[in-house]
Order: C-alpha cells, then sequence, then structure tokens
C-alpha cells in the first residue's frame, strides 16, 4: 500500500465509516435497503453487524465495483465513493 | 499425469490437487456404480512427522451430469475436520494404531457426506472416521484390516470410504516429461538413445482417495435402471471439484487463518490428461476454475491437439500420415467433450448431447467385462475407458493412440492410421500395491517404515 492510499485508508477508518475486515458502521457500506447476493438470498444489515468478522474487497476502484465476504456468502455491490475514499483518490 | 499438479497454481496446492477420477460398474456389485477421486499427489509414505490428510478448508465434491447440459445435476460433497487428542506432543501417534477409534491415534479425521440434487442438500451421514495413514509397522500395524474399518454404509446399499490408498495411476513421468520420450521406442526419438523398459514414476506414491459407492438409480436421469446400452437415459457424466473459500486472512493475533466467502473451485477433473496435456499453460488454472459446460472454450484444443503435431517432429518418419492429417480431430472431441455416439462403435455410445464439456461419460448399462482389457474401449472392452474410468485401466496408452491417430477411423474412414500408432506405449504398468478386487478397489498405501528412497541420478 502507497503512502497516499495508506493515508486515505486511515483517515477514512478513522471516520468510523469502514474498514477492510472488521466491525463497520453497516448502512453507510450497504445503505438502508438490504442488498441481493450473488445466490439470490439478500443481505440485510444484521448480517454484518452480527458478523465476527468480514472482508470487503474492492474489485475495481474506478468502476466501484465491491464484494462483501461474510460467512459463506459474498454480495456484489458498486459504490464509487467508498472504493475511491478506501483507495485514497478523488471521485471523477 | 494423469492431473497430478497439471496447472501452475494447483501445483501449489497439492491438499486441493486432483489427481484422478474414476467411475466404473462395480465388478462384484454391478446394480452399483463406484465413483473415486483421488487428490494429493506423489506422497511420500514416511512424510511425517505432519504425515498427509485431507483439508479441513477444501471443499471436495464428485459431480454427475445426467440431463445433457453439461452441467452437476448431483453433487457429492465431502467436507473434512481434524482433531488433536493429546495437545502435548508433536507425535501423530503415541502408540500402536489398531482401530480407527485408538486414543493413541492423535491426529484423527472426520469427515461428513451430503447429496445436492438440483440445489436441494441432504446430508447422507456425518462424524464418518478417515483412517490414519500407513505409518509402519509398528504403529499401523495389519493396515489393510485398519483401512477396511474407514469403510462405512450409508443406509443399506451405498458405501463411502475416504483415506489413504496406493496411487494406482502409472506412468513414464521422468522419460515423458524429457521431451516427450517414450523409452521402448526412444531409438526412434529426435534425440536417439537404445530402447529400453518404462519406468512408473508414480511407484512408491501414495494418494487420498474419496471412493463412494451407490445404486446405478442414484445416478440416472428418471432413477430407474437404463433399458439398454442404447439408452440416452444410461449415460452419465462424472467430474470431481475441489474447492476453497473466497478470502483467506492470515490474522497473526489469532495465529490461525480467517476465511470468508464461498467456494471457488480450484481444480477439477474428467478425463484423465485433459488439462494436463490439452489445455495450453496460459489457461490451465482458468480450465480449472471453470465448469465443464463451458468448455465449448477450449475445443480447439481437443480438435487440433498440439501432442499430434508434437509426434511427427519427436519421431521423425514415424508418423507420416498423422502429420499429414490437417482436419478437425472429431474424434477426440466425441472421445473427450461429448461421447461417443451410437452408430460409431457397434453397439455403444456413452454420448451426453450436443454441448461439449470435459467429463468422463460412463454408460452404466454396460455390464463389468469377465475378462477385462486396460485398453479399453479401443480393444473391443466396452467397460473400460473412455466409457468411464476402472482402477486398472492403461489410460496413458489408450490416449497417446488415440491422439497418434488410431481413433481417426471411426469418424473419417479415409484415414490410415500409421503403424506406430497401435504401438506406442510408455511401457509401464501398476507397480504399487495390487488393485482390490472389492470397494475401494485401490490397493493398500505404502507404509512408511517399509518404503524405501529412490535412487537419485544425476
Amino acid at each position: 500500500m502507497s503512502d497516499a492510499t495508506r493515508r486515505g485508508f486511515l483517515v477514512f477508518a478513522g471516520a468510523g465509516t469502514a474498514a477492510a475486515v472488521g466491525a463497520v458502521a453497516v448502512p453507510k457500506i450497504l445503505g438502508e435497503r438490504p442488498v441481493a447476493a450473488a445466490g439470490g438470498d439478500e443481505l440485510q444489515a444484521a448480517d454484518l453487524a452480527t458478523a465476527e468478522s468480514f472482508v470487503v474487497h474492492v474489485k475495481d476502484v474506478k468502476s466501484g465495483e465491491l464484494a462483501i465476504l461474510v460467512g459463506d456468502r459474498e454480495v456484489l455491490l458498486t459504490d464509487r465513493e467508498l472504493a475511491a475514499r478506501l483507495a485514497g483518490v478523488a471521485t471523477a | 499425469m494423469s492431473s497430478h499438479r497439471e496447472a501452475p497454481e494447483i501445483s501449489k496446492d497439492p491438499v486441493a490437487d486432483n489427481t484422478d477420477v474414476y467411475a466404473f460398474v462395480s465388478p462384484d456389485k454391478p446394480d452399483t456404480v463406484t465413483l473415486i477421486a483421488n487428490f494429493i499427489p506423489f506422497q511420500n509414505p514416511y512424510g511425517g512427522p505432519n504425515f498427509y490428510e485431507f483439508g479441513d478448508d477444501v471443499l471436495y465434491e464428485i459431480h454427475i451430469s445426467n440431463s445433457g447440459t453439461g452441467r452437476a445435476d448431483i453433487s457429492y460433497q465431502f467436507r473434512f475436520h481434524a482433531e488433536i487428542r493429546n495437545k502435548k506432543t508433536f507425535l501423530y501417534n503415541t502408540g500402536p494404531i489398531s482401530s480407527i477409534s485408538d486414543q493413541t491415534w492423535n491426529r484423527p479425521q472426520y469427515y461428513s457426506v451430503t447429496r445436492v440434487e438440483h440445489g436441494r442438500s441432504r446430508i447422507l451421514a456425518r462424524n464418518l472416521a478417515a483412517p490414519p495413514v500407513n505409518v509402519g509397522i509398528r504403529s499401523t500395524p495389519n493396515y489393510a484390516k485398519l483401512a477396511g474399518q474407514a469403510i462405512h454404509t450409508i443406509g443399506t446399499h451405498r458405501k463411502v470410504f475416504a483415506g489413504q490408498r496406493a496411487d494406482g495411476f502409472f506412468a513414464d513421468l521422468g522419460s515423458i516429461f524429457d521431451l516427450g520420450t517414450l523409452r521402448p521406442f526412444q531409438m526412434a526419438h529426435l534425440i536417439p538413445s537404445a530402447a529400453a523398459m518404462g519406468v512408473n514414476g508414480l511407484q512408491g506414491s501414495n494418494v487420498h482417495t474419496i471412493a463412494l459407492q451407490v445404486p446405478i438409480t442414484d445416478l440416472t436421469r428418471d432413477g430407474r435402471k437404463p433399458a439398454g446400452v442404447l439408452d440416452p437415459k444410461a449415460v452419465i457424466g462424472v467430474y470431481a471439484s475441489a474447492s476453497r473459500r473466497a478470502s483467506k486472512i492470515l490474522d497473526d493475533v489469532r495465529g490461525i487463518p480467517t476465511w470468508h466467502g464461498p467456494y471457488k473451485q480450484v481444480s477439477r477433473l474428467g478425463n484423465p490428461l485433459f488439462n494436463e496435456v490439452i489445455v495450453p499453460m496460459a489457461e490451465k488454472d482458468k480450465w480449472n476454475s471453470q465448469a465443464p459446460y463451458g468448455d465449448k472454450r477450449f475445443a480447439g484444443y481437443v480438435t487440433k491437439p498440439e501432442l499430434a503435431g508434437l509426434l511427427p517432429v519427436l519421431y521423425p518418419g514415424v508418423f507420416p500420415n498423422l502429420a499429414a492429417y490437417k482436419k478437425s480431430r472429431a474424434d477426440l472431441a466425441a472421445i473427450l467433450l461429448t461421447g461417443i455416439p451410437k452408430g460409431v462403435v457397434p453397439g455403444f455410445q456413452n454420448y451426453t448431447g450436443p454441448v461439449q464439456a470435459d467429463l468422463l461419460r460412463l454408460n452404466v448399462a454396460v455390464p463389468p467385462a469377465k475378462s477385462p482389457n486396460p485398453l479399453g474401449l479401443v480393444a473391443g472392452d466396452a467397460a473400460g475407458f473412455p466409457n468411464g474410468r476402472r482402477v486398472f485401466d492403461d489410460v496413458v496408452t489408450v490416449e497417446l493412440r488415440a491422439v497418434a491417430g488410431l481413433t481417426i477411423p471411426l469418424v473419417d474412414p479415409s484415414f490410415k492410421p500409421d503403424a506406430a500408432s497401435a504401438a506406442i506405449k510408455d511401457g509401464t504398468s501398476n507397480t504399487n500395491s495390487d488393485y482390490l478386487t472389492s470397494f475401494p478397489y485401490l490397493g493398500t498405501p505404502a507404509g512408511g517404515y517399509q518404503s524405501k528412497p529412490g535412487t537419485p541420478a544425476a
């Protein structure tokens, strides 16, 4: 991780909105609505809040494509702003 | 070989490396099919103190495609968990292990079996014991009896075994990987030397086997015994896979990895040697991650196989007819990707439809052979490869001869195979423990104490 992205990540995580692994303010990632998982079921905010840990994979910083890996599920969502903030870059 | 270390990524992950798949009508129980998937290649019998075991973090599966779609209609899933009985010793066993429940075995492993059919899961069995490995005459005396205790019955007609076995696959690895040398014919090689006997590169190696024996009616499309060999519902496609969770986090606080996300396939195997010698190195890892129903994208490597182009170069003047043959290899496409339609081999078919998929296709209506021929269908024994695969089938010779052009006349009668195509072989046979005549059919694994290191030469 470059200094620039590390700084961006730390600022972002310090704001209490998200970390790549661990507890997060769930609505900031999922929004207020449930997100459809790849398997067709829905991921609720509580699914993340009650998980011991989970992983957010930024699949494509530019397009904001994210994957949340929690338990044995993978949920895809698009959030360009969140991806950009994690990467420590400004959105276009 | 046949899929041992066959792709760059999986060669670094032996616990998930699927080495061979077998599927055959059980010779001693012809109302059943035996399905076998082997993993963890090239096991040194004395590779302790942390001997080989299945991965607790790997999902092992044997799949059946019976609908002609190339997709898995039925999957048997195997999930393992190991335990440590005595946390204060480094020893694998603290005394002789005479029974799979002995407390002297410090690292027992258990597994569950789940059947998934069209998305619906049913756990068939839990906490089944795998046997220990064959450590030696003091630690695991009477290993055959010990392993026999790990053959479990599920219900009344189904059997399962998961544990170490002698590798039943045989091939001259040292020779073949040295510029395609076949020792019995190396006098004709581009870089010649005197002809010699083949050397089984798997000699002394063990593998970990998952074997399942189920009624034929568990696997067919309509749950019935087929009416006859030409009944389209008589054919099943088989492949095995290993999958790992999408994410592994190494946590230096917890000291153990944590896993997140769904399982992702990292290894698969249907026909022997498909990924090994058909798929180019640059695409092997991708192939391992894909399901068979998408294999159309790899069909070009089957219909114009690299090996068929190499044989005339490596053996100058030996394969002139093969060298001159420029048509698409429809024979190999049938054998490996769709199955052989009826009308090609009189009274036989193992066609699953036009969907191109690397599946080991078994016509379950073909009864076991009374006098099996390891060369299978090309030698007139329709109960053998490529109609399924038995543990003793000489798949290296069969595939060598097929690639060399022996099977082209099945689809193109105008082609005259080179004389060598009916003779080439690597000259090996099984030199590990004898195959068994009953489930799980693969022989007793080599013991650590009993085995001696190989003979290095430079």
